[in-house]
């Protein structure tokens, strides 16, 4: 095992910090804090821990903000299937997210289910590369750092856990593989029940229909844009009309007093 | 979107199951969009006497 980290050293940590950051379930964090409690050994820096980790993942976090750019909502759909981090497009992000705004970025790598999914919505709401990054650089560090710090600290009880597992020889693989495996199976089963939730959350048009007609006040907004909102075409009866690129400008027309139902095409 | 509301404070925000294509397809209430802009360059095309 450490023969591995010894030879690739860098490049593994490159690879999966980008790749975790990237949506996939791959456990970081316990890499970089392991490389940083063998950094004598394996004849790494801190700094370059550091330096490759931060690289690493900004590479990873611009990808998804220029996705976000690009794309837009439908985004959302694939980090989803990706990551196995079904919380990430629903109830986390909306707290942390809803009450901070960018500020979230600086401890959304610490919760599983949000490191992925800030950074296309900042790009999806056009917010400046110039404002991202700062925040963003420093949920980064914050997150590489602490990993880094723990290493360093519990450099001796990490030395004595893999001596542990070495003398356990296939049994310690096994006591690595299973929980891995359990973890992966965990985050599959997690994504089930958000999609549930998810289907749950939204409201079927008979239900809205019903509200009308009993004369509930609700505010309808339509979210279409280019050749879904054109003259000549038609829009549910009473809803307003705010295109993605106009929201996060107009979105005070809102009034706050009523529910909000939301539609696409 | 709905991140953006609640961000505002906004609390009880839905997105509608199966979008205007569902709506449209039970046949409830539409109405003509009066508001909507073409890109110049399409109007071109879709009115070429104007």
């Amino acid at each position: 095992m450490v023969q591995i980290f010894r030879e690739y050293g860098y490049g593994l940590l490159f690879v999966a910090i980008l790749a975790e950051t990237l949506g996939l379930p791959i456990p970081s964090y316990p890499l970089v804090l392991l490389a940083a409690a063998l950094a004598a050994e394996l004849h790494f820096s801190l700094g370059g821990v550091l330096f490759v980790g931060v690289v690493a993942a900004l590479m990873g976090d611009l990808t998804w903000y220029l996705i976000g750019r690009r794309r837009g909502r439908p985004i959302l759909r694939t980090l989803c299937s990706i990551s196995l981090n079904p919380d990430s497009c629903v109830s986390r992000t909306e707290n942390i997210f809803s009450r901070h705004g960018l500020k979230s970025l600086l401890v959304t790598k610490f919760f599983p289910g949000l490191n992925t999914v800030v950074q296309p919505i900042a790009g999806m709401l056009r917010i400046s590369l110039l404002r991202f990054i700062p925040f963003d650089l420093g949920g980064i560090v914050l997150w590489i750092g602490s990993a880094v710090t723990l290493g360093v600290v519990f450099r001796g009880q990490v030395e004595w856990l893999l001596e542990w597992l070495d003398a356990l020889g296939r049994l310690g693989l096994l006591m690595v593989g299973v929980p891995f495996v359990a973890w992966v199976l965990l985050k599959w089963l997690e994504r089930q029940r958000f999609y549930r939730r998810l289907e749950r959350s939204r409201i079927s048009c008979v239900d809205l229909k019903n509200l009308l007609d009993r004369g509930d006040r609700v505010t309808i907004v339509d979210l279409r844009s280019g050749l879904g909102y054109r003259p000549g075409g038609v829009k549910i009866r009473g809803s307003m009309h705010i295109p993605p690129q106009e929201f996060e400008a107009r979105s005070k027309e809102i009034p706050p007093d009523r529910p909000i139902v939301m539609y696409c095409t | 979107m709905a991140l953006l509301l609640v961000e505002r404070g906004y609390r009880d925000v839905q997105p509608l199951q199966g979008g205007f294509d569902a709506w449209q397809a039970l046949g409830y209430p539409v109405e003509p969009i009066e508001d909507a802009e073409l890109p110049a360059a399409l109007a071109a095309e879709l009115n070429p006497a104007g």
